[in-house]
C-alpha cells in the first residue's frame, strides 16, 4: 500500500473557506462521501466529535488532526484541508490553518494505512513538513511531496 | 542521560506517533539519548527491553492510557506526563524528566 491509496487530490482542498470547526469537519466530510469514502455523513461526524470530546485535537501548531475509527468509514483515508482563513478550533488553543481528518476503516485488515498515518503525524512534528503543507500552492506538487516523505 | 519513554493514547493513531516523534526530536536536540515505546493502533512498536529499562536513568510516561507489559519498568525513575503535553513542550518534559532524578 502506499499513500495514493489514503489520499488522492479530490479530498484535498487547500483553499477551504470555512467560518468555524464545524463548518470544517462538515465540509471535509462531504469530499469523503463524494468519493465514496465513507458511506453516512451524519454517522462519521458524530464519531469525529466522539473523539472531539475525549480531548481537543488542535495540536497548537496551526494543524489540528480529527480522526476516527467510524463504521460509518468504507475505505481508509486521509483528507486535507488548508484554510484561506485560520479558524479556532476550541474557544482556547492556537488558530488552526490545516486540518488533516483521519478516517480509519475498523474492518479494514493489516497495519499498513496504520503505518501510513501514523508517518504523516510524525511528520507533523517537523517544521519542515509543516512548511512545505503551508507554502506549497499545487495540489499536486504537494501529494508528490508527501508521498516521498511518506516514503509510499 | 538514557531517557526510555512510552507513549499512547485512547484511539493509538495519530498522538500516540505524534508524541513519540516530538521526544525523540527534543532528546536529540538536548544531547540525549532516547528509546521511545508506541503502544497504539498496531500494537507495541519499538519495544523496550527489561533490561535495556534497567539501564535508564529515568522513563517519560507520556501514557493517556494504562501502559502494557508495564512490569518491565519497575526499576527505572519514571516522570509522567500525557501525549498533548509531550507534543507541545516535548523539551521542557525531557528537562523537569531529568531534574526529578537528581
Amino acid at each position: 500500500m502506499n499513500l495514493t491509496q489514503l489520499i488522492n487530490r479530490n479530498i484535498v482542498d487547500l483553499r477551504l473557506n470555512v467560518q468555524n470547526k464545524r463548518e470544517a469537519i462538515e465540509a471535509m466530510a462531504d469530499m469523503l462521501k463524494k468519493e465514496g469514502r465513507i458511506e453516512s455523513v451524519d454517522e462519521f461526524i458524530a464519531d469525529v466529535y466522539k473523539r472531539e470530546e475525549l480531548e481537543t485535537t488542535n495540536m497548537d501548531m496551526g494543524v489540528a488532526i480529527p480522526h476516527s475509527q467510524s463504521k460509518a468509514i468504507k475505505k481508509s483515508s486521509v483528507a486535507l484541508a488548508r484554510l484561506t482563513n485560520e479558524i479556532e478550533w476550541e474557544d482556547y488553543g492556537e488558530p488552526v490553518k490545516i486540518i488533516f481528518m483521519l478516517a480509519v476503516s475498523p474492518t479494514e485488515e493489516g497495519v499498513e494505512h496504520l503505518e501510513l498515518i501514523s508517518k504523516i503525524a510524525e511528520l507533523l512534528i517537523d517544521d519542515k513538513f509543516r512548511d512545505m503543507l503551508y507554502k506549497t500552492i499545487n495540489t499536486n506538487k504537494l501529494l508528490k511531496r508527501m508521498n516521498k516523505l511518506v516514503g509510499g | 542521560m538514557k531517557i526510555i519513554a512510552l507513549t499512547s493514547c485512547p484511539v493509538g493513531m495519530a498522538h500516540t506517533y505524534m508524541a513519540a516523534a516530538a521526544l525523540k526530536k527534543a532528546a536529540k536536540k538536548l544531547g540525549h539519548e532516547i528509546k521511545v515505546e508506541t503502544q497504539g493502533s498496531m500494537g507495541i512498536r519499538d519495544k523496550i527491553s527489561k533490561e535495556e529499562a534497567d539501564n535508564a536513568d529515568v522513563m517519560i510516561l507520556a501514557a493517556d492510557v494504562a501502559p502494557l507489559e508495564a512490569e518491565r519498568f519497575a526499576n527505572v525513575p519514571k516522570y509522567e506526563t500525557g501525549t498533548s503535553i509531550a507534543i507541545r513542550k516535548a523539551e521542557k518534559i525531557i528537562n523537569e524528566a531529568l531534574a526529578s532524578i537528581k
